[in-house]
């Protein structure tokens, strides 16, 4: 009968039980590996040898084969090499384990049978723990990570002669290192809103963005502070949950960019891409569907500075993800889903010398307008606010105090995110007011009579589209929330109806 | 659609010859009356007359061809490009009286009784001032239904027609290439608009690419084509100054916008000024002699044109914050940071107030600056 050793595998960010069933038969000798495994699954064999040898034990001289179960579903990496190692070594009778279902093996094996760190450690161990496998061996490397996930035991180990002294029962474990992870979801945060001064006016907006989950877009001439903002929008979010920081680290565990192996990741995603980003890097997709930017933006901020450089079809293909907050990545065989869902930040200049608005620009009407079309409706469309960035006279600076701390904004914001919590409590995959569908508005965000009419000056004036009603409520709707009113006042519809900056400068083209 | 007459191959003849310019195609028509009767006429009929040498007739006689101007026309047809001749009523007569009006134009639109007009030209690339100038002026012009001559170029030029257009009022667009031919590209809407209300003019028969040569050619057209030359904002070496130029070689009157001396933009329209040229303060200006009787802006007070209240007194209809905020921003232009640092009040007070008195156009918000 074959032995049978439980690993696991990824499918997008989460993981599933791959049995590792190993057979050893009568005839020529050779190490065969079936199951769907990609190279490096197939190399494993030369690997396996090696150390099996080196470990002083023998390498049978038999028909060796392994199968992945499910045998149906393409396998990748160098992590099963452990379980395989483990089960040969069963089958061939040399060691002996009680009780083997209840282990679960993850780890990579190198020609002196040390056993080395792997990635996508994290959902793994999830699945441990969902399928009843109650004692996880993994790379030394990767115990902080693993420990993050709670009842089961976790083992770690450096060397595999260690594994199977511990399985055989012939040494106890020992925890050489607090392996325990910090729970706490401190903010290390080192960019602070107080740097930025001068700048109260976006300040304000980015503070009701963030408040409201609303995107945002600054447009700006070169050096006046956009991304100096944009990076320190992280550290008004409200803090994440714990749900929320084991998303995150799963999908950095997948990508296999988890820095510092193990600790949670606890601060927000901050992510900017260059502009010259292919789509693949963008929404996810490569050789194993891995996820992209904007999954590694997730419960975060994704920054696209120069929004207006980026290639068109890159941006529009962020349109579906942002709509529902998850990509879905195809492949012949498999299909892969991570979540997407973040705050979208851009930046842009406001035309092509990108001083629009001061007296050394000198492009025509029709050249601004095109360069800022090169931006979609549709995509324009997701972004409900939109306000120019000043750049700051230097002179006055000196003599003003700092501005206010990213700790007293983020109060503001978790006060009015409370206040939506409450509100959309009852209702299914609605969390802000950014989110608010049609519906929700007209339940949410009642007018009086002369906030109307403030609206119906402001539609005749700057000649605004339909779509832009619904941004100025849900907009309206944050400012209140803000305050911590009831009602939205005609104070509130006045300050939403500053956030176009962009298409209310459209009214006084001219361009036929 | 443009009719066709059948001397005007012999028209376009004419006007092709390697050689024969304006001048001596006139002299030519002065005597044969038609282009026809020059294409028939005999060696020594051509020699006798006065002006025209034997080098002249060799070259006549030596063109005899009609293949090329049959081309011209046929794509013409194709293209509903009209032929307007040296003959037809419709070519004004003041600009037939200029010494190198050319003997045919060609053009797409329609040509109205009166076309003479008020041109505006400038710099392609022009500021905000040079800008806002040109959108009060056009409009006034078209208020007031004059014709906006103008050459369709990026910056000032293409701000005066669409202005112009917008305001339902008769342009014309005085180009350097072929008819077929949109130059700057950007323009392609505009030009549609242009043939739709007014009329797009050049003197280069269809398929001539834009060559640095056809623009004085042009710039000369535009100030014959008009009654009073407006020079809104012109560079040292601006095309501008040519027109300008060659306006007052043809007696037309040159107003130009002043400026600060040390704007760039403006160093050939102060020095127009400095020559002679009258200053130009307000569009009443731009009224024709025959007419005096302007028609007045008739616009919404509610909804004040752009920048109408910065010369206009504080009234008194606003709450204190509001008048706070115009004395601040009466002199200098602010950013929205700006204001909000120097204010005292209530934050979200200020940015409600300062958005409604936008909306009111109290004040315009301009690259996030404003004024």
């Amino acid at each position: 009968m074959a032995a049978v050793v439980n690993s696991f595998a990824l499918s997008g960010v989460e993981g599933y039980v791959v049995k590792i069933e190993t057979d050893t038969i009568y005839g020529q000798p050779s190490v065969s590996i079936v199951g769907l495994g990609d190279a490096s699954v197939k190399e494993a064999k030369e690997r396996l040898e090696a150390s099996i040898i080196h470990v002083k034990y023998e390498f049978p001289k038999m028909k060796i084969v392994i199968n992945l179960s499910p045998g149906d579903i393409k396998k990748s990496g160098s992590h099963f090499d452990l379980a395989m190692a483990i089960g040969l070594l069963i089958q061939s009778k040399q060691i002996n384990v009680e009780e083997i279902q209840n282990f679960g093996f993850i780890g990579e094996l190198s020609l002196n049978a040390d056993i080395r760190a792997c990635s996508g450690i994290l959902p793994m161990a999830i699945e441990a723990k969902n399928k009843g496998i109650n004692n996880l061996i993994v790379p030394k490397e990767n115990i902080r990570e693993a420990s993050l996930v709670q009842g089961i035991n976790i083992f770690g180990f450096e060397k595999l002669t260690e594994v199977i002294s511990f399985i055989e029962g012939i040494n106890p474990y020992t925890c050489l290192e607090d392996s325990k992870c910090e729970h706490i979801i401190q903010r290390p945060y080192i960019f602070d809103f107080q740097d930025v001064q001068g700048q109260d006016a976006i300040i304000e907006f980015i503070v009701v963005a963030a408040a409201g989950g609303h995107n945002l877009i600054m447009s700006g001439a070169p050096g006046c502070g956009k991304s100096m903002i944009a990076k320190r929008i992280p550290s008004i979010l409200p803090s994440m949950t714990e749900k929320e920081a084991l998303e995150v680290t799963k999908i950095y565990s997948v990508a296999g960019v988890l820095k510092n192996r193990g600790t949670l990741i606890t601060e927000r995603p901050f992510r900017a891409p260059h502009h010259n980003a292919s789509m693949n890097s963008l929404v996810g997709g490569g050789n194993n569907a891995m996820p992209g930017e904007i999954s590694l933006a997730h419960n975060g901020v994704l920054f696209l500075d120069e929004i207006a450089e980026f290639n068109k079809k890159t941006l529009d293909a962020l349109r579906q993800p942002m709509e529902d907050n998850q990509v879905t990545i195809s492949r012949v065989k498999y299909t892969n889903v991570y979540p997407s869902s973040f705050m979208l930040i851009a930046a842009m200049n406001p035309c092509t010398c990108g001083y629009y608005g001061q007296q050394r620009c000198h492009c025509s009407d029709y050249e601004v307008l095109k360069y800022r079309q090169k931006i979609s409706g549709p995509m324009l469309d997701r972004i409900d606010i939109q306000k120019y960035v000043q750049p700051v006279d230097f002179m006055k600076l000196s003599d003003n105090s700092k501005g206010a701390s990213s700790n007293e904004l983020r109060q503001k914001v978790e006060f009015a995110r409370n206040i939506q919590r409450e509100r959309y409590k009852n209702i299914e995959g609605i969390n802000s007011n950014a989110e608010m569908t049609p519906a929700l508005i007209k339940e949410f965000c009642v007018l009086e009579g002369d906030s109307i009419k403030l609206l119906k000056m402001a539609f005749e004036r700057f000649k605004y589209s339909a779509r832009t009603y619904h941004k100025f409520l849900k907009v309206a709707r944050t400012f209140a929330d803000m305050d911590g009113s009831r009602n939205i006042s005609r104070q509130h519809i006045a300050k939403a109806l500053m956030c176009r900056d962009l298409d209310k400068e459209q009214v006084n083209m001219v361009v036929i | 659609m443009a009719t066709y007459d059948s001397d005007f191959v012999y028209w376009i003849w004419l006007s092709q010859i390697n050689g024969i310019g304006p001048v001596i195609g006139k002299i030519l028509l002065n005597v044969f009356k038609s282009p026809q009767n020059i294409y028939k006429a005999t060696k020594s009929e051509l020699v006798n007359i006065k002006g025209i040498g034997n080098n002249t007739t060799d070259i006549i006689f030596s063109s005899k061809s009609l293949v090329k101007a049959e081309e011209i026309l046929s794509k013409c047809e194709k293209l509903n490009i009209g032929v307007l001749t040296y003959g037809d009523s419709l070519y004004p007569i003041e600009v037939k009286e200029i010494k190198k009006a050319p003997v045919i134009l060609y053009y797409r639109g329609k040509l109205i009784e009166d076309s003479m007009g008020v041109a505006i030209v400038g710099s392609r690339r022009c500021s905000e001032y040079g800008k806002r100038l040109t959108v009060e002026a056009a409009e006034f012009l078209a208020q007031n239904n004059i014709p906006v001559i103008s050459g369709m170029a990026k910056g000032i030029d293409g701000y005066a027609h669409t202005v112009c257009l917008k305001a339902d009022g008769y342009t014309i667009a005085i180009l350097g290439c072929g008819l077929d031919i949109c130059y700057p590209k950007e323009h392609i809407d505009l030009m549609k608009r242009i043939i739709e209300k007014g009329a797009v003019i050049s003197e280069y028969p269809p398929g001539t690419k834009p060559d640095a040569n056809h623009f004085p050619m042009r710039n000369r057209l535009i100030s014959a084509w008009c009654r009073k030359l407006l020079v809104v904002e012109a560079g040292e070496k601006s095309g501008a100054l040519l027109t300008a130029a060659f306006a007052k070689e043809q007696n037309r009157q040159v107003i130009a916008a002043p400026n600060g001396i040390y704007s760039r933009e403006s160093i050939g329209t102060n020095k127009l000024i400095k020559e002679g040229a009258e200053i130009y303060l307000n569009p009443s200006q731009l009224l024709l002699d025959n007419m005096r009787m302007p028609r007045v802006n008739h616009k919404e007070e509610n909804i004040a044109p752009i920048g109408d209240d910065l010369t206009a007194p504080i009234g008194d209809d606003l709450s204190i914050l509001e008048k706070i905020i115009l004395i601040k921003i009466k002199d200098k232009p602010m950013s929205l940071n700006e204001i909000l640092l120097d204010l005292k009040e209530d934050r979200s007070e200020v940015l409600a107030t300062i958005s409604i008195m936008e909306l009111m156009g109290k004040i315009i918000n301009v690259g996030g600056i404003f004024k």
